[in-house]
């Protein structure tokens, strides 16, 4: 927007919702877009937007969390389907070697995901909803959640090495 | 056996979560977003700020009635002449679907070459999507308007339809809607802007079923005898931008009319 909405945000639940909120949208992003750096952007902007629309919220519960995590679905999957982004990072990856240290097992191997079973995954094993949860915030059938957390751990189990 | 949740905690274990955690709320609540994306914003703002001190002063007029009608309801929001909406949001869909180019035209020998859809239904199982409807959508006729394509994919839609609501006389109201997507394959993110130069206010509507807002303005190029609204939402990645008319009614009418067509969007 080139001008600014008039903002009457009530800070202290602006606060509250961060400080509680804040780790899980880091990491569900992470788990996405598996990068640091755009993670730290993307946490940015989706709190932003929170903060542009506070006027939607009363209270720091599970429904604002779910709101955040569609808004942070929805930047991650932007980021990653940006054109800027499809042209650059072949460059970037080339001019730099991945910090690959830096990552455990999991992280390397879900960049070689299919990033449409990443979030399911996430959502499933590090969240701890149920199927009928995700399905509703990632607008898709439990059938097809179902096959999402099938193919998506069988191909995790194949890249890890695991059984 | 791995497992996964286990391998989670591990992996952000090892991640510094909380590394920027201050910084950005800071950038947050003191207005100082990072600005190293925002260089490509910066000549549309410069072209942007001239078109205010031009429009600045228009529409202001309908400011009380659109406060009047909808402002207990929903937010207002003051844009002093202008109004932008931006999507960078990009649609998933069957990027080959059998959608010819075609650029927008008046003449109709050449719009009768643009494809024609009987129902938002039978667009959507072309496009490969599923698009918004209402049980008060008794006309669905839908035609298509613009598509850009990128190395044969389908980059940009645009489709509009006849009048909605099969009304047999225009005192009972129009409504139409124009639907429209950028896909992965459109070249020039951040360039979907819509401007609307000549609302001077709008309200926000928040449309619970569907968890999205919807932005509701007057355009200021009414004809007497009738009530033009405009809305604006975004559902999964489409645009859906309506022109609802009204003709004769109380304001009362018009905002539970609208309200109601509001709630009643559905897959």
């Amino acid at each position: 927007m080139i001008l600014q909405e008039k903002k009457i945000v009530d800070h202290e639940l602006f606060t509250e919702i961060y400080q509680q909120y804040y780790k899980d949208i880091f990491r569900f992003i992470y788990s996405y877009i598996v990068n640091i750096k755009d993670t730290e952007d993307l946490v940015q902007q989706v709190f932003t937007k929170l903060y542009n629309h506070m006027y939607l919220f009363k209270n720091a519960d599970e429904n604002v969390k779910k709101w955040l995590f569609k808004v942070a679905m929805n930047e991650a999957k932007n980021n990653l389907n940006s054109y800027w982004k499809k042209h650059k990072i072949d460059c970037i990856e080339l001019e730099q070697e991945p910090a690959k240290e830096m990552e455990t097992d999991l992280a390397f191997c879900l960049k070689k995901l299919p990033k449409k079973y990443r979030l399911a995954l996430y959502f499933y094993y590090y969240e701890g909803y149920s199927i009928k949860e995700i399905a509703k915030i990632m607008k898709v059938t439990e059938s097809g959640i179902k096959t999402r957390l099938k193919r998506g751990k069988e191909k995790l189990k194949k890249e890890m090495g695991g059984d | 056996m791995i497992n996964l949740k286990k391998e989670y905690q591990n992996m952000f274990k090892q991640l510094d979560v909380e590394k920027k955690q201050e910084e950005i709320y800071k950038n947050i609540v003191n207005g100082t977003e990072k600005k190293e994306k925002g260089y490509l914003k910066s000549n549309i703002v410069m072209a942007c700020t001239v078109l205010l001190l031009i429009l600045g002063g228009l529409g202001i007029a309908y400011a009380k009635e659109l406060e009047k009608i909808f402002g207990h309801l929903t937010k207002t929001v003051e844009t002093e002449g202008h109004i932008e909406f931006t999507s960078n949001s990009f649609l998933e869909m069957n990027y080959d679907a059998d959608l010819p180019e075609a650029e927008p035209t008046s003449v109709p020998e050449m719009k009768a070459t643009h494809k024609k859809y009987d129902s938002f239904k039978e667009l959507g199982n072309a496009l490969g999507v599923q698009i918004l409807q209402s049980d008060q959508f008794t006309n669905q006729t839908i035609y298509q308007d613009i598509t850009k394509k990128v190395d044969g994919k389908i980059a940009f839609a645009s489709f509009y339809t006849e009048n909605l609501t099969n009304a047999q006389s225009f005192e009972e109201g129009n409504i139409y809607v124009d639907i429209s997507f950028m896909t992965k394959y459109y070249p020039t993110p951040k360039d979907n802007d819509i401007k609307i130069t000549s609302a001077s206010k709008r309200v926000e509507y928040y449309i619970k079923n569907l968890n999205t807002t919807a932005y509701i303005f007057k355009p200021s190029h009414e004809q007497v005898r009738t009530q033009q609204w405009c809305v604006i939402l975004e559902y999964e990645n489409i645009r859906y931008n309506f022109t609802i008319l009204f003709v004769h009614k109380d304001p009362e009418v018009m905002q539970t009319e609208l309200i109601t067509l509001l709630e009643s969007l559905k897959y």
